[in-house]
Parts: C-alpha cells; sequence; structure tokens
C-alpha cells in the first residue's frame, strides 16, 4: 500500500515539475509562418484592459487600433504615412485583456507571443500590465508600443530590455516636471508652501507622485505625501487635513476622473481654497468638470484638430464617443504597420526586424498633431504635454503647452 | 511629555481638527456598521460568512442613483429633495432586501446539509456573478449620484458648534444609521420574529423541532440584512458620490473586519465594530498618514484574531468537555 502511494506521488511530483517546466519554458510560436507569408498578411496584438473599471479606456485603444487597420487596409489616407508606403494587410489577430493587472497581463502576453501572425502589440494600457506583460514579450521577441503607459521605469533600460518597448506619449517625468514648473511659475507655490501629494497606490500615480515630490522639494517646498488606494473613496479625511495644513496645491495623479472629482468636491466641502491639480488619469470632461481645477495630459484633445475631423467623424459614426486615450493607440498601430511595411521591402520580415525598424520609425505628422520619432530607450522624441484648467461650464481651456 | 506633544503638528493639536475627523469616522463607521449587521446575522442564524453582501450593497448604491435619476437627477430633481432621499432610500432596501432573499433561496438554501465549505464557495461565486452582472447592465464606467449640485449642494452645508463642524449629509447617515440600528435591535429582541430569530441562531434543529418555521426565519433575516445593505449603498451615494461594480468588494471587507472585531453573530457588536473600523480608518488617515489607513483595519482584524477571537462584545464559546 504504502509502496504504490510512494509511485503514486512520485508519478504527481513529476508530472507536476513537468507542467511547471513548460510553464517557464521561453514560451514560442506554436507554428511556422513563412516569414513572406507574414509579409501578405501579418497581425498586430492588443494589450489593455478590456473588461473591470477601466475597460472603457481599453474599449476606445482598441477600436482606434481597428480604425487604424481598416484605414491601413482599404488604403486610405493616413496622417504620416508616405504616399508610395506599400502596406502589408493587417489584422487584428489577438485582444489581450490586460485589466491593468500585471499577472493577468503575463498571461494574454504569452498567448500573443505563441501566435505566430503577430508582429507587434498595441499596449499594454498601463504601466502596471506593461511591468507584467513586456517581460513575457519580450522573450517571444515581440515590440510593443503603448499609447497610454507613462510610467518612467518602462523605458528605464533596468526593468525592460531595451529595444522592445516604446510608447507615443510623454513619461510620467516629464508630465510632472511639467506640473511642478506650472504650480511654481504660475499658480505661485513658493519655497516655503506646503503641497499636499496624494497617489492612488497605482504604479502609475505612485511614479509621477515620487517625480512631482522630487521637483518640488528641490525648490524648497515642503510636500505632505500621501497615498488612497482607489477603493478607498472617503477623501474627507485627507481634505481636512489639507485644509488644516494650509496648503498651496493638492497634486492627485489618479487614473479615476471621477475620483478626481469626487476629492476636489469633498476639498471645496472642507473649507479648502487653494489649487487642485489633477493628471492625464483624470483627463475625462464628462467625469471631472470641478470649476478651477487643473489637468495635465500627455497630448492634444482631437477633437481640437481641425486636421484629422473626418478621421474623428468616421471613428464616432463607427463606435461612438472617444476618451482622450483612444488616439494615441492608432498612432502605435501606425508605427508599427510603417515598421512591417518596412521590413518587408525584401519581401519578408520577422519579429526581429520588425522591432528595429519600429526603431527607426519617424512620422512628419501624425493624428496627435505632432510628429512622432523614437529615442534610443523608447520614449516619443517629440510632442510635449499639456496643461488644462477646467471652466464654470466644464470645459478645458489650454493653460499651457510644454 | 511636552517634547512628544511638540511633535505632533500645531493644527493636529486642536479640537475643531479632532472633531473633523470623528465625525468623518463616525460616518464611514455608520456604512460599515450597518453592513456589519447582515454579515452577523446571517452568520448568527446559517454559521455562514455571506461574501455576497458586499454586492448586495452595491446594488443597493446603483438602485439609489436610478431612483434619483428617474426623479430628474440632481441637477434638476422633480420633488422636494427630502422626499428624494427618502424614496432613494425605500427602493435601496426594498430591492436588495428582495435580492438577498432570491440569493438565500437559489445558493444557499440547497447547501444547508453540504459541508461548510460549499455555501461559503457559493457565497463567492455570487459575489462575482453580481460584480460582472452589474458590468454588464450598468457598465464600468462610475456612475455619481452628484450629490454636491442636489439644491446647491445642500447637504453639504454646515452646522458648527463650537469646534465642532458637521455637514448635513453626515448628520443624515449617522442619524439614519442609528435609527436602522435601534429599530433592527428592537425587532429583535421585543418581537415574534425576533424571538424566533435568536432561537434559530442558537440551536437551529431545536428551534425547528419547537415549532419554528426556520426556512421562514432565514428569508426574514437575509430579507432584514440585505435592507441593511442597501441602505448602507445609498448612504454610500449620498456621501461619496460614486458608484461602480466593484464598490461592494473594499466595502464588504471592511464590513466583514467590522463583525468580526465587534464579535461575529453579535447584533449589538457589529454596530461597535463598524464605528471602530471607520474611526481608525479615518484618524489614522488624519494623524498619521493614509497609506496606513487599510493596513490598520486589518492589523486590527488580526489582532482580535489573536487575543481577543469573540470580538468585543462578543461571548467566549463554550466547549462541553
Amino acid at each position: 500500500m504504502l509502496r504504490k502511494s510512494g509511485v503514486i506521488a512520485a508519478a504527481t511530483a513529476l508530472v507536476a515539475l513537468a507542467v511547471t517546466a513548460s510553464a517557464i519554458a521561453r514560451p514560442t510560436a506554436a507554428s511556422a509562418v513563412s516569414a513572406s507569408g507574414l509579409c501578405k498578411s501579418a497581425g498586430l496584438g492588443f494589450g489593455g484592459p478590456l473588461s473591470g473599471g477601466a475597460a472603457f479606456l481599453g474599449d476606445d485603444q482598441r477600436n482606434w487600433m481597428r480604425l487604424f487597420i481598416s484605414y491601413w487596409n482599404g488604403g486610405k489616407p493616413i496622417p504620416g504615412v508616405p504616399k508610395g508606403m506599400k502596406r502589408v494587410h493587417l489584422t487584428d489577430a489577438f485582444d489581450g485583456d490586460g485589466q491593468l493587472n500585471g499577472q493577468v497581463a503575463a498571461t494574454v502576453a504569452a498567448q500573443m507571443v505563441s501566435n505566430p501572425k503577430i508582429l507587434g502589440v498595441v499596449g499594454f494600457a498601463g504601466t502596471n500590465e506593461n511591468l507584467g506583460g513586456a517581460p513575457v514579450l519580450i522573450r517571444g521577441g515581440l515590440a510593443m508600443i503603448s499609447g497610454s503607459a507613462t510610467g518612467d521605469q518602462l523605458t528605464d533600460g533596468k526593468t525592460l530590455k531595451k529595444g522592445y518597448f516604446f510608447r507615443v506619449v510623454p513619461n510620467n517625468s516629464v508630465q510632472a516636471k511639467l506640473g511642478v514648473k506650472y504650480m511654481l511659475t504660475k499658480i505661485g507655490v513658493a519655497k516655503g508652501n506646503k503641497v499636499m501629494i496624494v497617489d492612488d497606490a497605482e504604479a502609475y500615480a505612485i511614479g509621477i507622485a515620487d517625480a512631482a515630490q522630487a521637483g518640488l522639494k528641490a525648490a524648497g517646498v515642503t510636500v505632505d505625501r500621501e497615498s488612497q488606494d482607489q477603493k478607498n473613496t472617503d477623501y474627507s479625511s485627507l481634505a481636512q487635513k489639507a485644509v488644516a495644513e494650509g496648503v498651496k496645491v493638492v497634486y492627485a495623479p489618479n487614473q479615476i476622473a471621477s475620483d478626481s472629482q469626487l476629492f476636489a468636491q469633498q476639498l471645496k466641502a472642507a473649507g479648502y481654497r487653494g489649487a487642485f491639480f489633477a493628471t492625464d488619469g483624470s483627463y475625462d470632461n464628462t467625469s471631472f468638470t470641478f470649476s478651477g481645477a487643473y489637468v495635465s495630459f500627455f497630448a492634444t484633445d482631437i477633437y481640437q484638430l481641425a486636421s484629422v475631423h473626418s478621421i474623428v467623424h468616421d471613428f464616432a459614426a463607427k463606435y461612438g464617443k472617444t476618451t482622450p486615450f483612444g488616439a494615441p493607440s492608432w498612432v502605435a498601430a501606425q508605427a508599427i504597420a510603417m515598421a512591417i511595411a518596412t521590413s518587408c521591402s525584401d519581401g519578408k520580415t520577422s519579429r526581429a526586424e520588425v522591432r528595429k525598424d519600429i526603431a527607426k520609425v519617424s512620422m512628419p505628422k501624425s493624428l496627435l498633431g505632432h510628429p512622432i520619432k523614437f529615442t534610443a530607450n523608447g520614449d516619443v522624441a517629440t510632442g510635449g504635454v499639456t496643461i488644462f484648467q477646467i471652466q464654470p461650464n466644464g470645459t478645458y481651456k489650454l493653460v499651457s503647452a510644454g | 511629555m511636552h517634547a512628544l506633544i511638540a511633535l505632533i503638528p500645531s493644527y493636529e493639536r486642536t479640537w475643531s481638527y479632532l472633531f473633523g475627523q470623528v465625525v468623518a469616522g463616525l460616518t464611514l463607521g455608520s456604512l460599515y456598521a450597518l453592513l456589519a449587521l447582515g454579515y452577523s446575522m446571517v452568520y448568527g442564524i446559517l454559521k455562514l460568512l455571506n461574501f455576497a453582501h458586499g454586492d448586495v450593497y452595491m446594488i443597493g448604491s446603483y438602485i439609489g442613483y436610478f431612483v434619483l435619476s428617474a426623479f430628474g437627477g440632481s441637477l434638476n430633481p422633480s420633488i422636494p429633495t427630502l422626499l428624494l432621499i427618502l424614496l432613494m432610500f425605500g427602493a435601496g432596501m426594498l430591492g436588495p432586501g428582495l435580492l438577498g432573499v432570491v440569493i438565500e433561496r437559489f445558493a444557499y438554501r440547497p447547501l444547508r446539509r453540504a459541508p461548510r465549505i460549499a455555501p461559503l464557495i457559493s457565497a463567492l461565486g455570487v459575489s462575482f456573478f453580481l460584480q460582472q452582472t452589474a458590468v454588464l447592465l450598468f457598465g464600468s464606467i462610475p456612475k455619481s449620484y452628484n450629490t454636491f449640485s442636489l439644491h446647491n449642494g445642500v447637504l453639504f452645508n454646515t452646522i458648527t458648534i463650537g469646534a465642532l463642524r458637521v455637514q448635513y449629509v453626515q448628520l443624515v447617515v449617522v442619524c439614519s444609521a442609528l435609527a436602522l440600528m435601534v429599530a433592527l435591535s428592537l425587532l429583535v429582541s421585543r418581537t415574534q420574529v425576533g424571538k424566533a430569530m435568536r432561537a434559530t441562531s442558537v440551536d437551529l434543529e431545536a428551534a425547528t423541532m419547537m415549532g419554528i418555521d426556520v426556512d421562514r426565519v432565514i428569508v426574514f433575516t437575509f430579507f432584514v440584512g440585505s435592507a441593511l445593505a442597501g441602505a448602507a449603498g445609498v448612504m454610500n451615494g449620498l456621501v461619496y458620490q460614486n458608484v461602480n461594480p466593484y464598490v461592494g468588494f473594499q466595502a464588504g471587507l471592511k464590513a466583514f473586519t467590522a463583525a468580526v472585531v465587534g464579535g461575529i453573530g453579535n447584533i449589538r457588536g457589529a454596530m461597535v465594530g463598524g464605528l471602530i473600523i471607520g474611526l481608525a480608518q479615518t484618524l489614522t488617515s488624519g494623524f498619521l498618514s493614509s497609506t496606513f489607513q487599510d493596513l490598520i483595519v486589518f492589523v486590527i482584524l488580526i489582532a482580535f484574531m489573536l487575543f481577543r477571537p469573540s470580538g468585543v462584545l462578543g461571548a467566549a464559546a463554550i466547549q462541553k468537555v
């Protein structure tokens, strides 16, 4: 009996070991697709939140990618794509629901890697997702371009291997720097004043908050650094603290615009008279409409760009209203598409070739209203951060273009 | 001693600041207390931790929102504010109450004689089911009560008595919660059905043998507990505005902690536990840092589990030898 149990236990352990080994083994393509075949039809993967609290964001980004694919395949004019460029047919090969969660993103990344048709990934949307999913994509040789992940660590050369992760929006440091500069020069924060910085305990917000804190401290401003999880929506305690401390600005990077609205309202109810400054995560003129508040954003509102009205109109007709986070994914998809087209000039391509060509992509103009080029570490070399102030009627007025 | 006091920032040494944080804590704690009551009542009778309870609270929050929207929303209400709030509470309690009955009938009753783990897993399943159903039906974008706009934010006007400043909405929440808790206490201690509930919680089989219809008692318990959760959901919307399909998870966790701290199965303990957790959260945020507000709640839970598992008002279990 004991011997039989021992044999069963040993067999179970061996099976478990084999399963574990295969799970952590380098993910590879399930079957070979010829390099020339990919130049006839190539796939793009998408990574972002398609369920959960941020699903509206992921849906929007995926829809912009799909609209781009339809324009690209249909031969329609696209800002920044040279007229003579030979376009390779693209498909939306896989929609990876990362749920803004690193562990979930790693799972969908493995699925994308194992699909040999996929030559590049639009995404992941969130910094957290990239921290989990990007290493898996990198092991599979896939490049990714994000339209919204702004965490500084993604392009520091240490967290992720260089040459695989790119983004078409400025990183947190750029946004925080501009926010600090605005606070010091326009809002009137001076040496000796106090600023309260509240992050939402997620990688995105912590990154911006850290950068802003460093900038303010360097300017001699006292910083009260706080952290409140997105699931805790009671800001009344912090609001009272802000009033009691006499802070001049509450700087609150947050990925949920309605939470920023709530925080600003609770500050007002507590008697706060200083400024409220949110970041791109809260850029939403339907949910965050607190008069007088400031919002920094990593792109221009495309509704305000006359040159791309027709594309925006097409999007609205097909998918409805868009958020400001959607359009950068079009540009991300475009960069991958242009890289595939370039690498297919000799009739064959591979993930490695596409990756190298992404780094060389140069768009003289883009849907975002400015040229697109990448730096050596994958950041976008062009484009700046803008700051808006919310007006009494809820509209966003541009007050600074960095 | 003076040196220690000097370390505390000057603004934290004022009575008004302390009162402000206490009032915020009592407001939050009232929500947790109402939620914790549901946990305690169900545990007391069925020895079941109803993990779907937080999501019933979420549904109550949504019902309140839809009633508000049906009567013009906060910007343009078509009926007086007081009547509107009463209707929100009414619907926000009735809907979840009925939902609780349905959940008990289909998710827990068939498993009443199964091993304890089975209804627990069923409860988790119901929780996910409610969350995802809410995502499908209402979307994942948060809805806002926007009560700051209701009659020019009248709910957020303050009453000042010396160093004490209280917003009307905080007063509404605390007084409503207190009234509901008192009503529940009276129901349990002074009525026939309350007597039946107490008997069932002591010994379900004996209660059956004594002629008590335990199924009906259990259904009633679920109805009342879920109605209280729904009321807490509406209060969440009035004070904290935002409703989304995941709002019940965190609140449910804290309320469960409150129920354990107060003494799981003990109704008065649930009330006390809720207030303790609410105050711990806000006082930590106000006097230490908001970074630790969740940490302190679960440290309290662990401390009670280690040193006083029966909770503040719970009685130690009698062991027969």
